[in-house]
């Protein structure tokens, strides 16, 4: 009898002819991710130095420091303002509503992030700056980025949410807690490393966005004086701007603020990532 | 007798549980041999170690021999070892197409026939499964919308539409109503007349009505092999007797 | 056995209610202030806007001029027709190379590659969807463009020139194919895990049932995971493009931001819907009757209208939502 014929090995050989050719794909794509950190950190680190850290710059001169405290102050109104919306958001569908209105409220939620950045960035000078009168302000940028960070929030805790096995709200209830106590004593605590894990996630995508800004945030070659109408610097913006001048430094400029920005993300994914594994 | 399948000194472990230990069994042809023993005494690893179903999973490590028709299985290509030992699963497995497009599967694979060669295969197989006088004029129609049993039945016939010398059915019926579960035992009897049928089982009824050949699994050992008819009288082994007569632990 | 509501309760209750309620009035915020900001400018601009590709903010030293009721700058034309070429021909070159490049990554990742690496494999990939779209324009200038402009599009000009599109006089690196090739680059993470996480979600019954019938590993990929996550795939695939339909900053680095001037070769620059408005917005603040900007936002509404549709119809495929990739880590 015989049990190694051609269509076989030629089937075998098939087979191990794609698994090559999905190694190289996967490789050069792992490759490609590399070498997009690489090309950053190679230009950016050879360019900072404490000095670019530590002073004020306009992104053709001086350095980061009004646009990296911009960046931060910016997510950090963003997840104010966000963070409340996704929680109790969340709350509501998991804790409140049918699957039917709980699943349509997710849809709408999921869609936020589906707004291209610089139709909300639009929107946003259209009604904050401009009709709301905040002008190119801290409030204006943050209330955009929140915009863009509620889904992130709000899925991340409703999964939590929902994760929570039934006896534990059961076990509340039998002890007479009343539901909003249920809710926010024992709930709230089980899903809090979920909560951490979105608003991480949040803050790491949306310290990387320039589009929304644009026309909402503006440019400040300071730190801003108020929540409105006193422009923001970030770093997004030092890169494009930096590399569309000529200029050697700016270049550098570019290159830095590059350079701390996928620092910066790298560490809250690393971070959203070690709570993740912590609970 | 003929021996199509022997394992001599076959042992399985994976993350160092032992699953079975030096086995040495015997699969005679054109007969039912049933492997009997509780859940967790390592029947399902037993048969796919036989078409080497596990070596997809990395945490198996295999001592021993597999002889199929007297050749060490690990001689042979997986692919084609796994066209002449076919196997039905516990649960209903159908894929996601028609009924047709499923038990031309396999047939499929293994070369391009013409249309009309294609039908005779399917009709064939299903009528060997029972199944084709349920099914003929919906043969298009997909796999999904059958009932359990004749799922169970459908996979039988994919199954036997590439040609396997053997067919083992891994605890078939076991997801099934009584009626799907006969309609499946009286299959066996009529599948050995053309093929080799390894059944395990855990139900000691069902082993008795249908089995030509017994061995008993224990904890990864075989405790006892022999003729169906002779094992259920006078089982010789005490934990088998316990067993077969319902007072095991 | 459900406690009484107390008066806390129910303020806690419609707490909740208007905090879940705020996404889909943030949506239709963004509808009715777009509807509002560009109806007089589609009044004026009519059919104009999808027929023509010139784009001209008109001469603002001149006085502004009433058409069909509205006043507008001397000279002004604001036809969108270069923008929404660019717009579906970046798209669809990024969907041409993201969807197989993500199926045969998806496929490798759960037939081939051992078990112990599938994570650390799957997390490489997920940093594509970490990188900033600035980072992502910056390394398209960079690195790239000189790449495409010495190499990649003369080795196409020379050797592809028989598919039409391919011939043609090759200015510059950025353009057509850079804007495809980042916006691939950038939805290639969302597409990979939707697939890769139906892929590996399937039932390992099915998949050994392929195998004992003595299918290989790629014909099992084939024909089992491939098929089995096909509704999936689709639904990924929109919300790759509604992701590539929007994308502004790293295209408007690398498109060549061409205004009044179609593309004649794949090698031609290209402007896209959000790359114009990023561009254009600035310079319409200084129109005196605002018709510039009232167009941009018709643009925008445009553009809104469209990445809604595609995500609403993926969303719902998809059956549950994706945060860029990130879903299965939770």
């Amino acid at each position: 009898m015989k049990y190694e014929n051609g269509a076989v090995r030629k089937r075998m050989a098939f087979d191990r002819g794609m698994e090559a050719i999905g190694f190289f794909i996967v490789s050069l794509l792992i490759l490609v991710v590399l070498s997009i950190f690489l090309f950053v950190i190679g230009n950016g680190l050879s360019g900072i130095n404490i000095k670019i850290l530590t002073t004020d710059g306009n992104t053709t001169s001086g350095g980061l420091f009004n646009a990296i405290i911009g960046t931060w102050l910016l997510t950090g109104v963003g997840l104010t303002i966000s963070l409340p919306v996704g929680l109790f958001g969340a709350v509501y569908i998991s804790e409140y509503s049918n699957s039917r209105a709980g699943s349509f409220l997710k849809l709408f939620a999921d869609l936020l992030t589906g707004i291209p950045s610089i139709v909300l960035g639009f929107f946003g000078y259209l009604m904050i700056v401009v009709y709301l009168r905040f002008g190119f302000s801290l409030l204006a940028g943050g209330i955009i980025l929140a915009i863009m960070m509620i889904p992130y929030i709000l899925r991340i805790s409703e999964i939590s949410l929902s994760n929570i096995p039934k006896d534990i709200r059961e076990a509340a209830y039998a002890l007479g807690a009343d539901k909003y106590k249920m809710i926010l004593r024992v709930l709230l605590s089980k899903a809090k490393s979920g909560v951490i894990v979105g608003s991480v996630l949040a803050v790491s995508i949306a310290s990387g966005e320039t589009a929304q800004l644009l026309y909402t945030a503006g440019w400040n070659n300071g730190l801003p004086t108020g929540l409105t109408n006193s422009e923001v610097g970030y770093l997004t913006y030092v890169v494009w701007q930096g590399i569309n001048q000529p200029s050697a430094y700016s270049h550098q400029l570019a290159f830095a603020a590059a350079f701390v920005l996928l620092v910066m993300i790298l560490a809250l994914i690393l971070m959203s990532k070690y709570v993740q594994r912590g609970k | 007798m003929d021996e199509v399948i022997k394992t001599r000194g076959l042992s399985v472990s994976a993350r160092n549980n032992v699953i079975l230990d030096s086995l040495d069994l015997d699969i005679y042809r054109n007969k039912v041999n049933t492997i009997l023993g509780p859940s967790g005494s390592g029947k399902s690893t037993l048969i796919r170690t036989i078409n080497r179903l596990t070596d997809l999973n990395g945490d198996f490590e295999i001592s021993g021999t597999v002889y199929f028709n007297d050749h060490n299985i690990q001689d042979m290509s997986a692919v084609e070892l796994r066209r002449k030992i076919g196997m039905v699963f516990q649960s209903p497995n159908p894929f996601w197409m028609s009924i047709y497009d499923n038990v031309a599967f396999g047939p499929r694979l293994h070369g391009s026939l013409p249309r009309l060669k294609l039908d005779e295969i399917v009709k064939r197989s299903l009528t060997e499964a029972g199944l084709y006088q349920e099914v003929e004029r919906d043969l298009a129609r997909s796999a999904m919308k059958l009932s359990g049993g004749q799922q169970q039945r459908m996979c039988i016939a994919r199954a036997l539409a590439v040609e396997p010398e053997v067919i083992m059915l891994d605890e078939p019926t076991s997801s099934l109503d009584p009626i799907s579960k006969s309609k499946i035992e009286d299959l066996m009897s009529t599948l050995k007349e053309k093929y080799t049928v390894i059944l395990v089982t855990h139900d000691i009824s069902q082993a008795a009505r249908v089995s030509d050949f017994v061995n008993f699994l224990y904890k990864g050992k075989v405790l006892e092999k022999g003729e169906s008819k002779e094992m259920f009288e006078n089982p010789r082994n005490e934990i088998t007797e316990k067993f077969i007569t319902g007072r095991a632990d | 056995m459900r406690p009484k509501e107390s008066a806390t309760e129910r303020i806690f209750h419609y707490f909740n209610f208007f905090m879940a309620l705020i996404p889909i009035s943030i949506i239709l915020l963004i509808l009715a202030f777009l509807s509002y900001y560009s109806y007089r400018a589609i009044i004026y601009n009519g059919t104009n806007f999808f027929t023509s590709y010139l784009w001209y903010p008109g001469q603002f030293s001149r006085n502004p001029i009433i058409v069909r009721g509205i006043l507008v700058p001397y000279g002004s034309s604001f036809g969108a027709l270069l923008f929404l070429i660019g717009t579906l021909l970046t798209s669809l070159i990024a969907i041409a190379i993201a969807l197989p490049t993500s199926l045969i990554a998806s496929l490798t990742i759960n037939l081939y590659v051992p078990r112990r690496l599938k994570r650390l494999s799957i997390s490489m990939l997920e940093l594509f969807a970490g990188i900033p779209s600035v980072v992502y324009g910056l390394w398209g200038i960079l690195v790239l463009e000189p790449l495409l402009f010495r190499f990649l599009e003369p080795w196409m000009r020379d050797h592809l020139a028989f598919i039409p599109g391919f011939s043609g006089a090759i200015v510059s690196g950025s353009g057509i194919i850079a804007s495809g090739l980042i916006l691939s680059i950038m939805i290639l993470p969302i597409i990979t895990s939707v697939v890769s996480d139906t892929m590996s979600s399937i039932s390992s019954s099915v998949k050994d049932g392929a195998y004992a019938l003595g299918a290989t590993r790629w014909e099992m990929g084939k024909y089992i995971l491939r098929q089995g996550s096909k509704i999936q795939t689709l639904g990924a695939t929109l919300l790759g493009l509604g992701r590539a339909l929007g994308e502004t900053m790293a295209v408007l680095m690398v498109s060549g931001s061409v205004l009044n001037t179609l593309p004649d070769s794949i090698y031609s620059p290209i402007n896209t819907m959000a790359a114009a408005i990023a561009s254009l917005l600035d310079s319409a603040f200084i129109d005196p009757t605002n018709m510039n900007v009232y167009a941009l936002t018709e643009l925008g509404l445009l553009l809104f209208f469209i990445t809604m549709v595609v995500n609403i119809v993926g969303r719902t495929i998809v059956g549950r939502g994706i945060l860029r990739g990130y879903e299965h880590e939770i």
